[in-house]
């Protein structure tokens, strides 16, 4: 029913310099709408940012007090979900959230690709995160992060269950990180669709009929707005919870 | 909640399959792969449980 509605179209990937076509027509390297969906949100956070360090001033100005509080929650994000040693991860961990969170609110605009809602994009991402986490850990611990396999206490004898058992759950992980994004994204936008379908279908059938979905629809809007802002925080305190694991070993 | 428990159901199963496919033992070790992702998503989820557990403490003492 979805599709004829016609609500999966706007996932559609397609090249936007020649060679055109559509995502399977194309080489790798081809600039898709989803890339210059990356680009507009990579150059957009950078321009916040840049704008908001030009004058710098005690009395902070409006941009300048919007990117202090950022700072300011990103580095408490850090500082207690991280713990000691994760100051130097802080750049990764702000550039993620700022990357993602540009994505997720620019892709609420109408005709703006919404990246995250891509599952390459979503899991290339953490499939970034999880490499990088796995490399902190054997740099800190050596052959010893092996030891996350095998809870301490643990008696040996259940090692050959539990071994498995915890090296899934850690494979796992960049699998659920990537799919509750891209989920929650998706799901969003097709409900979107939806209703801007009924709306303008009702409204022409009874100019009254069109006003509960319309109505409906604000209301999802708002909480888009909730949830874009919601799972760049989840994806990101994850990404910190991950980095706690590697480099204390729970 | 529901992804963290699913994904390592599917993840067993796909190593278990692509074991299968290299040594031949279809379809022994996806059975017993899907069966330690099931357990690997009960205890994530006891995690995941218990971290907020943690946090609900710390929130109201």
């Amino acid at each position: 029913m979805a599709d004829s509605i016609g609500a999966l179209h706007q996932f559609e990937i397609k090249s936007l310099l020649p060679p055109l076509g559509e995502a399977h027509e194309v080489p790798f390297y081809a600039f898709t709408n989803s890339a210059l969906a990356m680009a507009v949100s990579a150059l957009g956070v950078y321009a916040l940012v840049g704008m908001a360090s030009r004058n710098r001033a005690l009395v902070p100005g409006r941009w300048q007090a919007l990117a202090e509080s950022l700072y300011e929650f990103i580095a408490g994000m850090v500082r207690d979900n991280v713990g000691s040693g994760g100051r130097p991860f802080f750049p990764f961990i702000f550039t993620l959230f700022m990357f993602i969170i540009a994505g997720n609110l620019l892709g609420l605009i109408p005709w703006f690709f919404t990246f995250t809602s891509s599952l390459f994009v979503t899991f290339t991402l953490a499939a970034v995160i999880f490499v990088a986490v796995t490399t902190v850990g054997f740099m800190k611990h050596g052959l010893g992060y092996f030891r996350l396999l095998f809870p301490e206490g643990a008696p040996i004898a259940i090692a050959p269950v539990l071994v498995p058992v915890e090296l899934i759950s850690y494979l796992a992980r960049p699998v659920s990180l990537s799919v509750r994004l891209f989920a929650n994204m998706t799901v969003g936008h097709v409900i979107f669709k939806v209703l801007a379908f009924f709306t303008i279908a009702l409204t022409g059938a009874t100019i009254i009929g069109g006003i509960a979905p319309f109505a409906f629809l604000v209301g999802v809007t708002v909480l888009e707005i909730g949830i874009a802002v919601l799972q760049a925080y989840i994806f990101t305190i994850l990404a910190c919870i991950y980095l706690h694991d590697a480099l204390h070993m729970h | 909640m529901l992804i963290e428990f699913v994904s390592p159901i599917v993840v067993g199963g796909l190593i278990g399959w692509w074991l299968d496919e290299w040594l031949g033992t279809r379809p022994w070790s996806m059975i017993a792969l899907t069966c330690l992702g099931l357990a690997a998503g009960v205890l994530t989820i006891y995690r995941v449980a218990a971290l907020a557990g943690r946090d609900n403490e710390k929130g109201e003492g």
